[in-house]
């Protein structure tokens, strides 16, 4: 590429146990689309935190048409002409359209109270927007607007700084409808022709090979693979491969080969308006999976089951005793646990230690007659937690908030290993994870099942799948398939969990 | 991974500072007014602080769950009142003074309920039930003083007892810090109140029965206000009904002062609190200056503390050494 609009070389950033970027490098022509891709954990979200200066680089150099640059605030990237449109943008409702374009530069005169003409903002602001395929009434407060008309106000809003060259739009598509995303198409074709440079970050490879000229993948804090979407070989499957670093086949375990004896037995459990009456069973070394969409009710069926939801109806019994379902209190006292969906509000004490998270709920351990606790002994079990699930943090005294998403998640599935339980319950167990530590929480996973009952639930229908050897799918609150999963294919299940249909 | 961290954590910071703060105000003082250090003053300055220290330290327990209570000093004119009712009627001074911390108990079970399983704003809620406690301290005496029994009925030993030369309220205080400190700081329950500031919701689903811990906090807060103003009405020797409206600021001064130097609430950071507010007060005091200068620096210093609580030492010292070891060209860990 001759003409560069922006350079990014040598970019090293570090949080404590992790090094997010690793001496990435990625270069942007003027007036190109250039997608970026990479699982989470890869490095590409922390890369454009860096440019658009929320993060700080430890290490190495940006250069924007030709001049090294210093991006320390998120000031410095706007003041450079570098604009980020993130996937939800951030505006005040109540304001109208024009006023957020323009919030914080409505004036162009100093002092205390300076003079804000509402007429010529409005007119700026419509001059910019003819330039776009579309028609947003500016005078509306945003908070009344589509998803589109968002997204569209949050461009203009980059585009009102004069000096603007980088745009970086953070999986735009994400909220939109498909006729919405053409519109957003049209509109990134028509900045690009006045040679604006675009980062483009997605998930959605169909995207990629109808915008982007070219494509950057990375993994692991670098960049693996730059090239044109148009060079041959380029395809799916082959992005799949290079995001992944693998063959996708290999990231789960194998299949459990016999069913053990049951452990958790469901008879009827249901809640009103949520899910259906529901009866199954977990077994030893037999994980059972539950796929299901959000809004399927698979949510709501992970916290009956741990007492979190007061189920309207049914039973549940842990070897045979029927299990008090007040509370996750009394789930865990009688041997069930739940690693939660959502680890940041449900799952970790983000504020407190490692050590203090894994022997949360079950103090008892390690304090005589479940009062005062024993430090040593909580640091012993602690390392020894740690070592186990290989959770990389420099001390078990380290805040769970300092940790990455991957080992985050291992604290939270200490903590229930550390109860000693009989049923444990996945509920979307890799979400924010990134790929390395995807794999070892699968094999861990499996290992449990050897010796306890395991469900996994979630919305990945892949995961579950691959994970599972019974496979249940929810639909609308009834489960529409319960077989195991070696009589099943992966896009049947998700085509059941998709329809409600196929199933039987 | 057996290794602790080295270096200089943000709390050690913060205390030499504290520490350095409390040793120049007392020099101050010791300046301006040369007794100031002689033991009899600062013996009365620790039974002044211990009051305060009583407050603070139930206050802190609510302050740990998260949440924040404003009928404290409310409840525990209504805990005084009903304590002086009863030495009236002639009850021995420990019923009294049980039946005085109850009703505060009550109250404090109530506003746990309101906030912990009913959810209402705590402020608001807390605010209304403490207006409701007030009003009833009325009751007994429809606001007049009472006196009847407290000059011989043995109530005035709570203040003026002294065991091994040392008062009784600063005996009490160094009994309940013991016990907050073993509670809150070394046992099973403490985690749990931690837990629960931190992230209700993940503490519920690790197995917290959250609403409980909850209402004992609020209840511990109750009590010890109670406690304190019985206290300080058998100093006055009278149940006094408005007795125990001026331990609001005092008690979140000493919390935040804490907070300021542990970045969260805890019963050492109380007990420093009320130390340093306390040696200001007797400084003023010492000094003969009016009750409103002292008001007026305590608004200062709650102000203050809560500025220095929001200063992250610890990312800043963490930050430059990150920034001194890429530099120095050190791998990734």
């Amino acid at each position: 590429m001759e003409d560069l609009s922006l350079e990014m070389t040598g970019i090293v950033k570090e949080f404590p146990g992790v090094r997010a970027l690793d001496g990435a490098e990625f270069n942007l022509a003027r007036g190109e689309v250039h997608a970026l891709l990479g699982i989470n954990g890869a490095g590409k979200s922390t890369l454009i935190k860096v440019l658009s200066g929320v993060h700080q680089a430890d290490a190495g150099q940006i250069e924007l048409n030709g001049r090294r640059i210093e991006i320390n605030s998120p000031q410095d990237a706007i003041d450079s002409g570098i604009a980020t449109v993130y996937q939800d943008p951030q505006m005040i409702p109540s304001f109208t359209g024009y006023e957020n374009i323009f919030l914080g530069a409505e004036s162009d005169s100093a002092g205390l109270f300076p003079r804000i003409r509402r007429k010529k903002l409005l007119a700026r602001a419509r001059a910019l927007l003819e330039r776009f395929p579309v028609d947003i009434d500016l005078t509306r407060p945003v908070g009344e607007l589509q998803a589109v008309e968002k997204e569209s106000i949050a461009i203009l809003r980059a585009l009102s700084r004069e000096n603007m060259s980088v745009l970086v739009l953070d999986e735009p598509t994400s909220i939109l409808t498909r006729k919405e995303i053409e519109i957003l198409f049209e509109q990134i074709r028509m900045l690009k022709e006045s040679g604006i440079s675009i980062i483009y970050i997605t998930h959605r490879l169909d995207e990629v090979f109808r915008i982007a000229d070219r494509l950057t993948v990375f993994r692991d804090g670098r960049n693996v693979a730059t090239c044109l979407t148009s060079d041959k070989g380029v395809d799916h499957a082959r992005i799949a491969e290079l995001m992944l670093g693998r063959e996708l086949t290999n990231v789960y375990p194998p299949r459990g080969r016999s069913p053990g004896d049951a452990v958790l037995s469901v008879r009827g459990l249901a809640l009103a308006g949520k899910f259906a009456e529901t009866s199954f069973t977990a077994r030893r070394g037999w994980i059972l999976g539950v796929f299901g969409l959000v809004g399927s009710g698979i949510d709501e069926l992970c916290k009956t089951l741990f007492g979190v939801l007061r189920r309207t109806a049914g039973t549940t019994e842990i070897n045979g005793r029927k299990v008090a379902l007040g509370s996750p209190s009394d789930a865990i006292a009688g041997g069930l646990f739940l690693v939660p969906g959502d680890r940041r509000t449900e799952g970790q004490i983000s504020d407190e230690s490692v050590s203090f998270n894994v022997i949360l709920s079950n103090m008892a351990r390690v304090s005589g007659m479940g009062f005062l606790i024993d430090r040593r002994a909580e640091r012993t079990d602690a390392v020894s937690i740690v070592e186990e699930l290989d959770i990389k943090t420099p001390d078990v005294s380290e805040p769970v908030s300092l940790l990455s998403g991957g080992n985050q998640q291992k604290v939270v599935i200490g903590k229930g290993l550390y109860t000693d339980g009989e049923v444990y319950i996945f509920q979307e167990p890799t979400v924010g994870v990134d790929v390395g530590a995807k794999t070892g929480i699968y094999e861990m996973i499996r290992g449990l099942s050897a010796e306890k009952a395991v469900i996994v639930v979630g919305s990945d229908c892949e995961e579950i799948y691959g994970l599972c050897d019974h496979a249940m799918v929810m639909y609308q609150g009834k489960v529409v398939m319960d077989k195991p999963a070696s009589e099943v294919r992966l896009d049947q299940m998700l085509l059941c969990g998709l329809t409600g249909k196929g199933g039987q | 991974m057996g290794r602790r961290r080295k270096g200089i954590s943000s709390e050690s910071i913060t205390l030499a500072v504290f520490c350095s703060l409390q040793i120049g105000i007392m020099g101050v003082f010791t300046v301006l007014r040369p007794s100031f250090l002689s033991g009899d003053n600062l013996l009365g300055l620790l039974n002044l602080m211990a009051q305060m220290a009583l407050v603070g330290l139930g206050l802190t327990f609510v302050a740990v769950t998260g949440y924040a209570d404003m009928s404290f000093h409310f409840v525990s004119c209504l805990g005084g009142m009903t304590m002086s009712y009863m030495i009236a009627r002639g009850m021995a001074p420990p019923g009294a003074i049980l039946i005085g911390c109850a009703a505060g108990g009550f109250f404090g079970a109530v506003n746990g309920f309101m906030v912990g399983k009913f959810r209402l704003p705590d402020m608001v809620a807390t605010l209304g039930l403490g207006a409701i406690a007030f009003g009833m301290a009325y009751l007994y005496s429809g606001g007049t003083q009472i006196y009847d029994n407290f000059a011989d009925s043995g109530i005035k030993l709570l203040y003026k007892a002294r065991i091994a030369g040392v008062p009784l309220p600063v005996v009490l205080m160094v009994i309940a810090y013991a016990i907050g400190f073993t509670v809150l700081d070394r046992s099973a329950l403490g985690r749990r109140f931690y837990a629960i500031g931190s992230n209700a919701t993940a503490a519920r689903f690790s197995g917290v029965r959250v609403e409980r811990y909850i209402v004992a906090a609020f209840v511990i807060c109750a009590v010890m206000a109670c406690l304190t103003n019985i206290i300080r009405m058998s100093s006055l020797a009278k149940g006094e009904i408005e007795a125990g409206l001026d331990w609001l600021m005092p008690a979140y001064s000493a919390v935040f002062v804490g907070v300021s130097v542990f970045k969260k609430p805890t019963v050492v950071g109380t007990f420093l609190g009320a130390l340093l507010i306390g040696t200001v007060q007797k400084g003023f005091m010492a000094l003969g200056k009016p009750t409103y200068v002292m008001e007026l620096v305590m608004g200062v210093l709650l102000i203050v503390s809560i500025v220095v609580s929001r200063i992250d030492f610890k990312e800043i010292v963490r930050r430059r050494r990150l920034r001194a070891k890429i530099a120095s060209g050190g791998g990734a860990s």
